[in-house]
């Protein structure tokens, strides 16, 4: 027993030190990104750079719910700052949004008044150097990879990948619009620009939907009960609420019984539950058992 | 967060009422205000009376998403929102109030750099009775709303009440501006000074409510004393058995509670409802803020 919490306790520090890694990376990113943007006059790289942002947004949010989750115990009195999570995502969300529009509005304006300058190559070469330098720093971290990833390390992968694929199109974009095709660079700028703002109105949605206390999907909830109702033959369940909190769940459960079924029975019951939905979500999360007396 | 008890319904349907009928005065109030201060700002060349415009109107995108999240928040429970639609209107307070806030900084940071620039203005005296009459009519929207915001306990009108003011010291401003600028070049800084102090203020109001505002989406637990009362409650029904964790969310005017309770093994569970039934009536009829209770089986008693 002893040894698999050491284990587990040294996958999660080897986790933490690679989000620590992606967020300064990201933040690098970001960094070159938009001043080789701002320089090389390159529409597509100064945008790439506003990708670069959720980058960051992922990586912190892993990192506090890391936090969280070792610190739970210790806030019973509110519910916790898993919502704090659903702020700051929805805070840097909007200053995503609003940088992509923003970047949307200025291409489509130039094109419109055919004020277009292609991009100095300087913009080719140093996209091309941040396609090989991610390629080269997921190829390194696969070795050092723990076995059991977590969701949000494998989401900040994925954007990783995503971001060698929008590396090489700025390449193909100043390659181009250096060629006589200047309008590529904008277009192009404005692809990466609508696709971010989908993305962050994704964001935006989820997070504004969990500050209301909005609940999880219908096929989280059927998955759920029926979860539970596996688990204990005959439950009949009342109420079932499963919202987010963060990273976390919490979920309350209102289930009937016999009006003369006692209180140790009750409180059987209540422990299986809990015991049932710890298999099932391995994240922390708060489960509330509650009874009704079923009516005569 | 301070739960307060909630006047009676009769009082609360007046109070609903009027609130509908405050913010659509305030809209029609900030659009015909908006349109008066541009026009005359263009005529008279006053530049701050022209910025007391743009903010008239962006009171009236205010007040138009305010009612908007009124009708949505008073939308009953459902499935896909358990605990109500009640919260729209404090995100919808968040939003005014960050961009009452973002409009602060703007003010103190454009009259500082007017001012060391020693770019100053004289404005036409014509534009000081559009002033004077947007004061008035900004002091009378953000009273009726404040009315509303604390009867209701809402934080839409609440938002919207502190619009106006934001508006209301801006052209107290403007009016300072424009009699000091009177007396000759020499006082023209008054105006960018009393610009500086209105944004100040704007930045102290907006930041006390955002913070307000967001410790209510966060579900920060109230003050102690509450949770002792409640606690104190459930004791009076099952005296001799621990009450456990107790927690209060915020469902738009009122309050969820969850209360953890431990009965002895031998209870059964119509004795379990009877004794909650009670507690939720006292709870009901002492604290009238309680909007729905939950029971569950504290597993750490």
């Amino acid at each position: 027993m002893n040894h698999a919490r050491t284990q587990e306790a040294h996958v999660e520090r080897r986790e933490v030190e690679i989000l620590y890694r992606y967020l300064v990376f990201f933040a690098c990113l970001f960094i070159v990104k938009v001043s080789f943007g701002f320089i090389s006059g390159s529409r597509t790289l100064l945008v790439a750079g506003i990708l670069a942002l959720f980058g960051i947004l992922i990586s912190t949010i892993a990192l506090l719910r890391f936090n969280n989750a070792t610190t739970m115990g210790a806030r019973k009195k509110d519910f916790s700052y898993g919502k704090l999570e659903f702020f700051i995502v929805l805070f840097i969300s909007l200053i995503i949004v609003i940088s992509a529009i923003t970047a949307f509005y200025y291409s489509v304006h130039l094109i419109l008044n055919h004020t277009l300058y292609p991009p100095d190559i300087t913009a080719g070469w140093v996209a091309a150097g941040i396609a090989a330098s991610i390629w080269g720093i997921l190829h390194a971290s696969e070795g050092e990879m723990p076995s059991s990833t977590r969701k949000e390390i494998e989401e900040v992968i994925s954007l990783l990948r995503r971001d060698i694929a929008v590396s090489i199109m700025t390449v193909v974009a100043v390659v181009l619009s250096r060629t006589g095709l200047a309008a590529i660079d904008y277009v192009m700028a404005i692809a990466e620009a609508v696709f971010i703002i989908a993305l962050s109105v994704n964001f935006l949605h989820k997070s504004l939907w969990g500050l209301l206390d909005a609940s999880c999907d219908a096929a989280i909830l059927v998955e759920v009960s029926d979860y539970l109702k596996r688990a204990q033959q005959g439950l009949d369940l009342d109420e079932l609420r499963v919202t987010r909190v963060g990273g976390n769940h919490e979920i309350v459960a209102i289930v009937k019984l016999p009006q003369q079924a006692k209180m140790d029975e009750a409180k059987d019951i209540a422990a299986k539950i809990r015991a049932t939905l710890k298999n099932k979500f391995h994240n922390p999360h708060e489960v509330h058992v509650g009874f009704k007396g079923l009516q005569k | 967060m301070t739960p307060t008890n909630c006047e009676n319904n009769a009082t609360l349907n007046k109070c609903s009422q009027c609130a509908t009928r405050v913010i659509l005065w305030s809209i029609a109030g900030n659009m015909f205000l908006s349109f008066v201060k541009l026009l005359s700002g263009a005529l008279c060349h006053s530049s701050g009376l022209m910025a007391d415009g743009i903010q008239s109107f962006s009171c009236v995108i205010g007040c138009v998403v305010i009612f908007c999240s009124l009708r949505i928040s008073r939308k009953e429970r459902d499935e896909g929102f358990p605990y109500g639609y009640g919260k729209v209107e404090f995100i919808v307070a968040l939003v005014v109030f960050s961009i009452l806030f973002s409009l602060g900084i703007v003010m103190c940071a454009s009259s500082i750099l007017l001012i060391l620039r020693r770019e100053t203005s004289q404005p036409g005296i014509i534009a000081l009775p559009v002033a004077l009459l947007s004061v008035a009519l900004n002091f009378q929207m953000y009273k009726y709303s404040l009315c509303a915001g604390k009867k209701l306990e809402s934080a839409g009108m609440t938002a919207n009440a502190y619009q106006n003011k934001a508006d209301m010291i801006s052209s107290y401003g403007v009016c300072a501006g424009i009699i000091l600028s009177q007396f000759g070049d020499g006082f023209a800084i008054f105006d960018l000074l009393a610009a500086f102090f209105v944004g100040v203020i704007v930045i102290k109001d907006a930041f006390h409510h955002w913070v307000i505002n967001m410790r209510v989406l966060l579900d920060t637990a109230p003050e102690s004393d509450y949770l002792e009362k409640i606690g104190d409650i459930v004791s009076e029904v099952v005296p001799d058995q621990p009450v456990g964790s107790i927690r209060i969310r915020r469902t738009g005017r009122r309050f969820w509670l969850g209360i953890g309770i431990h009965l002895p093994d031998n209870d059964n569970i119509e004795k379990m409802d009877a004794s909650t039934s009670e507690i939720r009536s006292l709870l009901h009829s002492r604290m009238n803020w309680i909007d729905t209770v939950d029971f569950f089986l504290d597993p750490s008693i």
